[in-house]
Order: C-alpha cells, then structure tokens, then sequence
C-alpha cells in the first residue's frame, strides 16, 4: 500500500510539474523564408538572450528553404509567426487573413542580379531574354510591369543556381543585395543589380507577420512576441560579430565570417538602425506599396488595408477588449477631474494676470508666427534627439504630409530618398561649430511624386535644429533641360561642321576635275575634230571614221565623269537611313543585271550566304554596284573569270570580300586606290574614271566601318569592306 | 646636239596622239614615249625592260601630272633627286591649272610647267615652243661631263 502511495505522490509531483512548464512556457514556432544566415539575426539573438524566454515564450525558430512556401505554413498555422517580403498584403488582399507585426528593413534588398558585362543597366534591355524569377516576387515584376518589359522577357522557374548568370545561359536572377553566397569565388563586379527603388518601387524588405487568429486568441503573447523579436534585433545590429558566431556554431551556417558580415553592412544600409526605429512601420508607406499594386494590376482597387497593420487591433484592444477597464477608469477619471477643476480655477486666477502681462509679447509673437507659417519657405524644427517639433504650411505642402503625420513623429517621417540621403547626409560636425549646413536632398511624396530641395540647416542655442527649405525642382529640372539641350546643340554642331568639312572636300574634288579630267575630253573633241577635218579635206575618209570615234569616246567619258561625280557628292550629303538589310537580296539583284550584258555570261559566280546588317539600302547598292563592277572589269580579259563574295562575321563587326581572279594589281600602289581620280591602270588597258573605289570608301565611312584590298599582278584582287555590329546586336 | 631624243611621259594614248603630232612639225629628233610615272622610272634608271637600253640620256624629258601608279610629281622628285640625272630639263605638261599642282611642281623641281589647252590650235602651238625653247635654243649640259 505504501508502495503505491509513493508511485501516487510521484506521479502527482511528475505531472505538476509538466503542467506548470507548459504554462509558463508556451511553445511557438516562427518560420524563416531562407537559410540561416544574418538576415534573421534578431530572432536568434533573442532566443539566446533569453528575451523569448522572458516574455514565456519557447520559440522554435524554423528554417526556410528554396521551396519553402511561409504563407502556407503560418496560414495553416503549423507556425504562429513567420518572416516574408511584403507581398504578404497581396496574401492579405487575396483572402489571407494576415497581420503584419513590423518591418524590419525600411528598404527593399530586393534586386535583380545580372552579369556586369552583358551590357544590362536597365529593365527595358531584358526584352527577349531569359530570367529566373521566384513566383512569389512581386517587386521584381512590379518592376518589370511598371517598365514594360515583363511580357517580352521569358521566366524560368527560379533555381539558386547564379552561376548560369556568368555562364551566359541566363541573363538575370533574383537575389538579396544583402547576400554574397553567390558572388563567392567571382571576381568583385561580376554582377550588378537592377533595384526597383531606382524605377519608383520602394517597399519595406523582411517583414515578421502573424494571423488574425493568433492576435485574436492572444494579443497580450503577439505584443510580447513583437517586443521580445525587436529587443533582439536592436542587440543583434550593435553586436554582429557575437551574433554572427551564434549563427555559425548553433545554426549550422556554412557561411563564412566575411560572408556574414558583408551582409550585416549592407543590412545596415537598408535598416538605418541608428536612425529608424527597428521594426518602425507607417501606415502611408503600405498604402504607397499597395497603391503601387494596384497601379499594376497585382491587388485589386477596392482593397482596403484596415485589419492589416499591427497597430489595427491595438485601437480595438483599449475600445472593446477592456471595457471592464473602461468602467472602473472612468470612475477614477472623473474624480481626477473634479480634483482637476479646483485646480485649474485656482490657476485661473493667476494667469489672467500673466495674460494681461504677456498680451503685448504674443501679439508680437502671432505677428512672426504669421510669417512663419505663411512663409513662401518650408520652415521645420527638430528636437536634438531627432523628433520634429514644429512644421509650417509650406513643409507640409512640399513634402506632401499632413502636419500631424510631421509634428511629434521621428524625422524618418520626412521621405528623403535613400540616394540623397547618402549623397548629401547632414554635417553635424558643422553644426555643432554653429555653422549653416546647405544640403540639396530629394525627397518622395507619399504621391510618388520626387521634389529636389535645398536646404539650410542650422543648430539653435538649445541644441534644436532649424532647416528652412525650398523646392528646387523646377530649376533643377531646367538645368538638367539646359544640359542636355547644350549637349544635343554640341553634337549637332559638329554634325554639320563634319557635313561641311565633307561638302569642301566635295567641292575641292569637283574644282579639281574641272581644272583637270574634265578638260581631257575636251581637248580630245577639239583635237580629234580638227584631224577629222583634215582628215575629209585630203579625202582619207577611214582616218576621218577613225577620229570621229575618237570625238565620240570622248563625250561618252565626259558623261560618266559628270554622272560619277554627281554620284559620290550625293553619297556623301545623302540622309543615312539604317535598317536590317537583306545583303543576300542586293547581290542577286545586281548580278542578274550585270548577267543581262553578253560579255558577262561566262563569269563564274560563288556566292556565300551573306548575314543581314543595319546599313542603307542604296547607298549600300552603290558600294556593290562599284566593287562588283570592278571586279568583272579587271578579270574581263581572264578565259575564265571567277568572282567570288562573302562574309566574315567577328564579336563586333562584319567584314565583306569579293575577290576576283583578274589582273589584280601592284600591291605597292594600294595606298593609291581609294583616292577620287586615282588610277592603277591605263585608260588603254581598262576604262575608268577613278571615281568608284572613292564612292565606296565614302560610303562606308559613313557608316562607321573601312575599306582595304589585297592584290598582286595577274593574281586576282580582293577588296574588302567591315561594318560595324550595332550595340547589342548579336 | 639634235641627236638627242625625247623622252615623253603621258598615259592617255589621245595626248600621246596629238602631242607627237605637234612636235613631228617642229622638232627632229626621236620621240621615245612611256605610259605612266612608274614606266618612265625604269627607263630613266635603266630597270625592268630597260635595263639594257643605250648609255644616252633624253635631251629633255615631257612629263605629263596625273597618271597611274606613279604620278608626275613622284617621277620628276625622283629626277631631281638623282646627281646625274637631275640635269635634264622637265617640262610638267598637264590639264590641270590647279594653284597646288603647279606649286608643288616646282618645288619639285621642274624646269618648267605648262597647261594643256583645250583648244586644238593653242595646243600645237604650245607643244611646238616646248620642243623648240627645250630642244634647240637651250641645251642641257653634256652627260659627258659628269662630275
């Protein structure tokens, strides 16, 4: 009997004790989105710390992985917490009853990773490539949307695997920039990010949430969840390197030490934690992020955000939860009252007689406030510990905030953008010297809207600050206007001093014919005439035939002079009109024209498949027209004529040839060759008018590229000619 | 010393033409003609083909500006730039009357640069003064006294 009395007793003692361990200690689970690393530094150091503990919390802290849906696992509530992007207010849109607890970074590290060398610096060059992108990324493709490009760009599912970036079988990938496993073992640069904080995408990064459940069931535990996460993220931003040897000895973390820091310092940067509160959530901020959704389409029109934020269910705690609390102050308060009254009477008194006194000096004091207040300035005041005491109308306006959303709140609440802030942060040091500090910022209305301003700051006697500012926008706009217009005006300049540099030399050609091959067929005409004349009066009528043809060949060079000058000055003023330019199509339209005349009917023509390149149509069909013309004149006294043309294509050109198997050239006159009225041959030997290579050298030119040619005596010539590849092209 | 020959340079066969029939009224000596600048060097300095042709020199040389290859400017600095062949008068004969043109030839050298005129008459008549002022009145010095 007393054996099992004792068995009893024991019992009884055992199951106590698990009774009482589970009410002090409640077990929570709190589901990450990723591996363990530094982003969810606080958490760990709040288990650590014992701050969980303390709030009678036993938190289990799960985490995530490649597939890890967070949504699904806190919604089903397998796990009461859970850490996401903000996309969960699109879950909270589509029926998820969601409640976001705090926002621990007050910027996205959200990007999109692309190899630095593609050539990619902004979401519009992503059209026809091929990115990975993870289903849930909603800022990404806000970004895409908003630029335009999501629907040319083809989606793969997302892999982890960064290294096809570099391998070039992808152009871009999501990311953190906050993370450097993938930059690992790569040289520094290799990869650059496409931000949507750049293209007017500015959502909170890592937010901890809960469900509605969950605060329904235990407010009191949420709260002291919330409080126990953000004490230990407020450690774990001042004590990194403890935190980081934490993460590596208790969570496994393959991660290096250098790894984990690099992530710390740019976490930093995107959680001021010096400046903003951790975890500091504002209401106009979601509305701009679910605006920003709307806007593309993501969450529908009518969604309102009542319910969503933390702060919601505080205001319903003290109106309906405590309505006992309610009576038993209200009793208390009205007492406090009475007692209140005697008192304020009493004081009454005494300050009427101050008012009497101090009339004048507030008279005085509205009349400055007047001006203050209705200043063409924005006039702010801030407290030395960074709260704003005092906005006028004209901050309000400028900044496009309410008074009540700038007076008493951090001075976060003045939306600076990230960029200006870093560019242009505040010298305290001169401050403090008594200095006024002018700084130009940027700041983002609550709109979207960006104004640049300029600001002169100044510390008071009482260690308050006083900033006055305008809004510069208009004249920065102008100066930036200004810029570019004396730019376009730079380039236009010399555009057309190019234009007329070539119109000289144009001319100088043509003055230069004149005065000289325009004058041989005259002479010709005039010499052969008077032999023809003679010729007729001593009755040799074959010597006169003889002359006259003579007279007529030389007309004939005469016209094709005129016509191969006139040519190569329009080449040269001609408006350049590039597109995508069949050369295949060209070449077979010329062949079957020179094919038409009989002298050419043996050639043997070998003809590549040639690549289609932005150039101008005509004068490209002038350059061929030129080459091909040649080339069938100088193996015209070959038995067996061959031409052949192609194509070789490098990373950042196209060369052509044509190659001929005529009586070529001395190689030591090709500098010669492409000159205006410059000859290798005889009129005798091959008709000519020095004109064409000249034509094709200016047309190619033009068009960015350049003119060689191979040759040796009776061995065939080649000429060649390169046009450059456009920027991107392939 | 009319036994000494002409030696023209001109690769447009119509010049050469009109040129040898202006000078058969004119002039008696022999008229050796050559097609273009780089022909005329060979001749001049005995390579190629003329590696073997006779020790005498022309008397005065016609050269004409613009030809293939080899223009007149190149061959005439040439000339002048050989110690026993820079003594032989050269008369540019060319169409152009460009400024350049006939600066630059006399930079070069030439003894004298005449304009081809368009007119046929004009043009007997300038061809005959060259072969009678270069031919007969004003005689080079003797290749037999070379230096």
């Amino acid at each position: 009997m007393r054996h099992t009395k004792y068995v009893f007793i024991i019992a009884f003692v055992f199951l106590a004790g698990v009774t009482s361990a589970s009410e002090q200690k409640c077990a929570v689970n709190l589901q990450l989105r990723w591996f363990h690393q530094f982003q969810f530094a606080g958490y760990y150091a709040a288990k650590e710390l014992g701050y969980y503990d303390e709030a009678g919390m036993d938190v289990n802290i799960i985490e995530g992985g490649l597939d890890t849906d967070v949504m699904k696992e806190v919604v089903s509530g397998k796990a009461e917490y859970g850490v996401q992007t903000p996309s969960i207010v699109v879950d909270r849109s589509e029926g998820n009853p969601v409640v976001v607890l705090a926002a621990i970074f007050q910027h996205s590290p959200v990007a999109l990773i692309v190899n630095s060398k593609s050539g990619i610096e902004n979401p519009s060059q992503l059209a026809g490539r091929k990115i990975m992108l993870g289903e849930k990324n909603v800022e990404i493709r806000a970004m895409l949307i908003s630029e335009g490009v999501l629907d040319k760009i083809k989606i793969l599912p997302f892999t982890g695997k960064y290294d096809e970036i570099l391998e070039g079988s992808i152009d871009g990938a999501t990311g953190y920039v906050t993370d450097i496993s993938y930059v690992k073992d790569q040289n520094e640069g290799s990869f650059s990010y496409l931000r949507p904080i750049t293209y007017g995408i500015d959502f909170y990064g890592d937010c901890l949430f809960t469900t509605e459940k969950e605060i329904k069931k235990d407010l009191e535990r949420v709260t002291a969840f919330r409080e126990a996460s953000l004490k230990g993220w407020k450690y774990a931003m001042a004590n990194p390197d403890e935190i980081i040897g934490l993460i590596q000895s208790k969570y496994d973390s393959t991660l290096k030490k250098e790894d984990l820091l690099y992530e710390y310092s740019q976490m930093k940067k995107l959680m001021y934690p010096d400046i903003v509160e951790i975890g500091h959530m504002n209401q106009g901020r979601w509305m701009h992020i679910v605006g920003t959704f709307q806007n593309l389409g993501v969450i529908r029109p009518d969604f309102k955000l009542d319910g969503f934020l933390y702060s919601d269910h505080l205001n319903n705690k003290w109106k309906f939860e405590r309505s006992a609390l309610l009576a038993i102050s209200l009793t208390l308060l009205s007492g406090i009252i009475f007692i209140l009254i005697n008192y304020v009477k009493e004081k009454r008194k005494e300050q009427r007689e101050e008012i009497r006194h101090t009339k004048e000096l507030k008279a005085s004091e509205a009349k400055f406030r007047n001006i203050i207040e209705f200043g063409a300035d924005g006039i702010l005041m801030g407290s030395s510990e960074g709260y704003i005491i005092e906005a006028n109308e004209m901050s309000c306006e400028i900044i496009g905030k309410k008074r009540e959303d700038l007076v008493g709140k951090y001075v976060s609440a003045i939306p600076f953008t990230e960029e200006s802030l870093e560019r242009a942060p505040l010298r305290f040091d001169l401050l403090r010297e008594g200095k006024t500090v002018v700084t130009e910022r940027d700041i983002k209305r609550p709109d979207g809207s960006i104004v640049n301003i300029e600001m002169k700051t100044k510390m008071m006697a009482d260690g308050n600050l006083q900033s006055i500012f305008r809004d510069i926008t208009e004249k920065k706009e102008n100066e930036k206007k200004l810029k570019i217009f004396n730019k376009i005006l730079e380039q236009r300049i010399e555009e057309r001093t190019k234009q007329l540099q070539n119109a000289n030399n144009d001319l100088e050609s043509f003055s230069y014919s004149v005065s000289h091959d325009l004058r041989a067929p005259l002479r010709h005409i005039s010499g052969f005439s008077d032999i023809t004349r003679k010729n007729l009066s001593s009755g040799s009528l074959d010597k006169a035939s003889e002359s006259l043809r003579k007279v007529e060949e030389a007309t004939e060079k005469m016209e094709k002079l005129i016509d191969d000058l006139l040519k190569l000055s329009r080449t040269g003023r001609m408006e350049l009109n590039i597109i995508e330019l069949d050369m295949n199509r060209i070449i077979n339209e010329l062949r079957n024209e020179f094919q038409q005349s009989h002298e050419y009917k043996k050639v043997e023509w070998k003809i590549q498949h040639l690549p289609s390149v932005p150039a101008d149509r005509a004068l490209m069909t002038v350059v061929w027209e030129n080459l091909i013309d040649n080339a069938l004149k100088y193996s015209s006294k070959n038995d067996d004529p061959k031409i052949e043309i192609g194509c070789d294509v490098s990373a950042d050109r196209y060369e052509f040839y044509i190659k001929d198997n005529g009586v070529g050239f001395d190689p030591e006159y090709t500098n010669k060759l492409f000159g205006v009225f410059q000859r290798l041959h005889l009129d005798k030997e091959f008709h000519g008018t020095g004109i064409g290579l000249a034509t094709v050298k200016r047309i190619i030119d033009r068009h960015g590229g350049s003119v060689r040619a191979e040759a040796e005596v009776e061995r065939g010539a080649t000429f060649y000619f390169t046009l450059p590849k456009l920027q991107g092209e392939k | 010393m009319k036994s000494k020959f002409i030696l023209l340079v001109e690769d447009d066969q119509n010049d050469v033409e009109l040129t040898l029939r202006a000078l058969k009224h004119g002039y008696e000596g022999n008229i050796t003609v050559v097609n273009d600048g780089a022909e005329g060097l060979d001749f001049l300095f005995r390579k190629g083909k003329y590696a073997d042709r006779g020790p005498e020199d022309p008397g005065f040389i016609i050269l004409d500006k613009k030809m293939p290859k080899m223009d007149g400017i190149e061959l005439l600095t040439a000339v002048k730039k050989d110690e026993i062949l820079k003594n032989i008068p050269v008369i540019m004969f060319s169409s152009s009357n460009y400024e350049k043109d006939i600066t630059d030839s006399y930079k070069a050298g030439v003894n004298a640069y005449v304009v081809k005129p368009i007119n046929i008459d004009e043009y007997y008549k300038a061809v005959r003064e060259i072969g009678h002022f270069w031919g007969e009145m004003n005689e080079a010095p003797s290749t037999e006294h070379r230096p």
